[in-house]
């Protein structure tokens, strides 16, 4: 809401605002403003500029807002709803197609699918869109947070190979590296932990009240350790994620969970080796010749 | 009253000059019913200045400006005597939604799929269409509708650079991660976009290779730049992004041990499985036996391959190696 409007998205906005208040005489400004997701100040320069454009020869056009509530007469031009933008046919082709994801509620479905069509039936070959996180839990996890009660869900730890049932008092969710988490604090655990939204499952909102403190500042990965790829470069690199600084012949990356370094350097296939800190490097190895004496 | 004017507050007016002027030129291009010509525009219109070459190009722009927010001029002429004197003017089907009635409940669903783009890429994109939307002047309603709240991750901006591109039928070029971990330019016609796991992708045909490519935006270093000119390419008709997306069919079938308990995801994607005391066994598919070797690693000593021979004799090099390289 803070960012500055070009020229172009101002022009647009101005454009779309004049039916808009033509179908909704006397909204406030402050509504109006929360529907344009603008700040007040920005919106009465909108209708400040709107005002003076009025004032052409071409069109007449009466905008009256000294009142707080915004009305507008004889816009005989640009009441008119402008048409959908290639652009905006696609994102709500693309949003609609995750809710579909995530509902079995066959009316919901044709809905999706008739509205799809309306908004351009050639548009929705050209998008596909499965949601990484079930939007059935969002509201489950925003009410959790809201309402200051309990979330019990299932949680998958593919570093630990290990599914298991957490109750926590949920905190806050924040987005790192384009990956969604939430931040609770974890009763198994006793402690704060951070979990992706992607791997939690089976949510359900219990009545108890959480009373969890203010978020304790999150915890830096502790382990350093130097690596070096030998091959299947790009595979491997991905695989280490993002926390990685390249040093001049060796990657430094910061991790989290020994195990979590056990399992990728395994199935790097040889081509990832850790050389720092040797301990872990022993470790590597033997791991790997006790794997290896199960072929013989 | 101050006489000087500083630089944020010229660079405001210029700003709110540029967008009242759009804005204006839309108006009068409306509003007219038969064709404007340039000079009835610059005379007419506020913030047309300078010599008759800067109003030109400025006119120029503005043209290109309102079709980007898909707003489209009508060229014709204004007098069959003068020939080359251009008309304007913007028809009033062209330029109005074609949508005229919508229920409640499908403006909630338009909401909620706007909202999957809260703080992301497209952000603005569906609130505007979404605003649109609602001028129709139907209330939403959300009632009788799942408690869903789709989200989406897309916080890369090339997200929005390749919906206007797939839009506006614009060539791409980008600098992408090869799988030697190289890079390379690569140029293309897109021709569709999609999200899957989390990550997004571009699909088109790939100019050197002449076929359909997909690209994974996150292998993309740098900004995507639009090359040449919009509508420079049609989109096949069977096109489809979907099948793109989908995973492939798994041609093979490997024999594993697996431990009672562990490597639940290799467990859920095999077609068989025989329960034992200590290990189970399970026939899993698959397409590459180094995929299938780094699957099996990742869970350590829990997984063993037992068939075929290739991809057991695969996990003992690798080991091997490993054992070599940390010996």
């Amino acid at each position: 809401m803070v960012k500055k409007s070009t020229p172009l998205e101002r022009a647009s906005r101005m454009l779309d605002l004049v039916p808009f208040i033509h179908s909704h005489q006397g909204i406030s400004i402050d509504e109006l403003a929360a529907e344009f997701k603008i700040e007040r100040k920005e919106l009465l320069e909108d209708l400040q500029a709107l005002w003076m454009c009025g004032e052409t020869k071409f069109d007449y056009m009466d905008l009256d807002f000294e009142s707080d509530y915004v009305f507008i007469r004889n816009a005989d031009t640009l009441k008119a709803i402008r048409t959908l933008a290639t652009a905006e046919r696609i994102s709500l082709i693309i949003g609609l197609t995750l809710i579909e994801s995530d509902t079995s509620n066959q009316d919901i479905r044709s809905e999706i699918t008739e509205l799809r069509n309306r908004l351009g039936k050639d548009f929705e070959s050209q998008v596909a869109a499965t949601p990484s996180i079930s939007g059935i839990n969002i509201p489950l996890i925003e009410d959790a947070i809201k309402s200051r009660r309990i979330l019990e869900f299932s949680y998958y730890s593919p570093s630990n190979d290990a599914k298991t049932i957490r109750k926590v008092d949920p905190l806050f969710c924040k987005l790192e590296n384009g990956v969604q988490y939430l931040v609770a604090h974890c009763h198994s655990s006793a402690a704060q932990r951070t979990f992706r939204l992607d791997r939690m499952e089976n949510l359900v909102l219990l009545d108890e009240i959480a009373t969890a403190k203010e978020a304790i500042a999150d915890e830096k990965p502790h382990l350093q350790v130097l690596l070096r790829l030998h091959n299947n470069l790009r595979k491997n690199r991905e695989a280490l994620g993002a926390d990685v600084i390249q040093k001049k012949d060796s990657l430094q990356v910061q991790l989290f969970s020994e195990s979590w370094l056990m399992r990728t350097v395994l199935a790097g296939l040889g081509g990832i080796e850790l050389l720092e800190p040797i301990e872990l490097r022993e470790s590597i190895h033997k791991r790997a010749r006790l794997i290896r004496a199960h072929y013989r | 009253m101050s006489f000087h004017v500083g630089e944020d507050q010229q660079r405001v007016l210029t700003v709110s000059r540029k967008s009242e002027r759009l804005v204006s030129l839309t108006i009068a291009l409306l509003a007219t019913k038969r064709f404007l010509t340039k000079k009835e525009i610059f005379d007419s219109i506020e913030g047309y200045e300078g010599e008759v070459d800067a109003k030109e190009r400025m006119f120029e722009r503005d043209k290109e400006d309102l079709r980007t927010l898909g707003i489209t001029i009508e060229v014709g002429s204004f007098d069959p005597l003068f020939e080359d004197e251009a008309g304007y003017r913007i028809r009033i089907d062209d330029y109005q939604l074609e949508i005229s009635n919508l229920t409640p409940r499908q403006l909630g669903l338009i909401s909620l799929a706007s909202k999957a783009w809260q703080d992301s890429a497209l952000d603005g994109t569906s609130l505007s269409a979404l605003v649109k939307l609602k001028s129709l002047g139907v209330e939403s309603d959300l009632d009788g509708l799942p408690e869903i709240s789709p989200r989406l991750v897309a916080m890369d901006p090339n997200v929005a650079r390749i919906v206007d591109a797939i839009s506006s039928r614009h060539v791409i070029s980008f600098s992408y991660i090869q799988e030697d971990f190289q890079q390379k330019v690569r140029a293309i016609e897109p021709y569709g976009t999609g999200t899957k796991n989390g990550y997004w992708y571009v699909a088109g045909r790939d100019l050197d290779k002449n076929e359909v490519r997909v690209f994974r935006l996150d292998r993309i270093h740098g900004d995507i730049s639009y090359q040449g000119k919009g509508s420079s390419y049609s989109i096949p008709e069977d096109f489809r992004m979907q099948p793109l997306l989908s995973s492939k069919a798994k041609l093979h079938k490997a024999l594993l041990e697996i431990r009672r308990g562990k490597a639940i995801s290799l467990v859920a994607r095999a077609e068989e499985v025989v329960d034992g005391d200590e290990w189970i066994r399970v026939v899993l598919p698959y397409n590459e036996i180094d995929d299938l070797a780094s699957d099996v690693l990742w869970y350590l000593d829990d997984v063993r391959i037992i068939e075929p021979v290739a991809a057991r004799d695969r996990v003992i090099e690798a080991l091997d190696e490993l054992i070599q390289r940390h010996g």
